[in-house]
């Protein structure tokens, strides 16, 4: 599938980027609809990083916080229309006795991985959690502790 | 045409419905091209996509060897798709043509324009990567544009 990603390429610049995904028989596809920008993404964009790390970062697509709904899936437990929060943190192995989030092998939306500024983002029903109709999008974008 | 007819003997058509027309050889559109092609369809009666001139459009005269014209690229732009219209009007549009200018017809949009209705078709901005893939120069930058993820 072709995706448009748009990833940050200099100082407060972006460039639109087609990316070809590969779509896992457990693929799920969300279309982002709302996200929320954390302080990180704005040092990224203002280039208060040191420039040896952004060097090594760029080009990458901000946001790591934020909501969408499913446009794509084969799971029973998330179907098309769904909405869904997009957990940041992306699992290359499973460890016994490490969590997700500290092993090194782990990837961050917004770190060392594309964010959420993409037209469409290839996940699945690990990386995603389901938000109650109770919590309205604005606030449900917030992912961090405010 | 072939297309509509379809829908009509499949499913009807009511007066809300929209057409939303695509060229197969364009794989590069956006979310929000499509997505701005659906919402001015469902409150104009037509939509096309455009991108503003790049080059200077020249008229030539008609044995194709000198210039006629030369047209304020400033109000010049290039048809792109999707091309969206409300299915009804677009029919009402075509029963108006004679079988003269249903021979000139290369995309829906005309059809609004050669039926006087021009005023109804919205333009959406496209955008320089929803570009046609129909030469072999335009595969090769189709294929240098899509990059794997790393």
């Amino acid at each position: 599938m072709l995706n448009q990603v748009y990833r940050l390429v200099s100082e407060r610049k972006f460039e639109s980027t087609v990316i070809s995904e590969n779509i896992a028989e457990d693929s799920i596809i969300v279309r982002p609809t709302f996200l929320s920008i954390c302080h990180a993404d704005q040092r990224y964009y203002t280039f208060k990083r040191n420039r040896d790390i952004l060097a090594t970062k760029l080009p990458m697509a901000l946001i790591h916080e934020g909501i969408g709904d499913i446009v794509y899936s084969k799971n029973s437990e998330f179907v098309i229309g769904d909405r869904v929060a997009m957990v940041p943190t992306i699992a290359t192995e499973a460890d016994k006795s490490i969590s997700v989030n500290h092993l090194q092998s782990s990837k961050f939306r917004s770190s060392s991985y594309d964010g959420l500024m993409q037209e469409l983002v290839v996940t699945n029903s690990r990386n995603i959690v389901k938000i109650t109709d109770k919590i309205n999008s604005q606030v449900g974008s917030f992912k961090e502790i405010i | 045409m072939a297309g509509i007819m379809y829908i009509k003997r499949t499913f009807g058509i009511n007066d809300e419905d929209i057409i939303v027309t695509h060229d197969a050889v364009r794989p590069f559109v956006s979310q929000r091209i499509i997505k701005e092609n659906i919402d001015f369809a469902l409150s104009d009666d037509a939509v096309d996509t455009v991108i503003a001139a790049i080059d200077t459009i020249v008229e030539s005269s008609d044995d194709k060897n000198y210039i006629k014209n030369i047209p304020n690229r400033n109000f010049m732009y290039q048809g792109q798709t999707p091309q969206s219209f409300n299915i009804n009007k677009f029919l009402s549009a075509y029963a108006l043509l004679d079988s003269k200018q249903l021979d000139t017809l290369t995309d829906a949009a005309k059809v609004f324009s050669l039926a006087n209705l021009n005023n109804n078709v919205k333009l959406v901005s496209g955008e320089q990567q929803n570009f046609k893939i129909t030469t072999s120069f335009d595969l090769k930058m189709a294929e240098s544009f899509v990059s794997e993820r790393s």
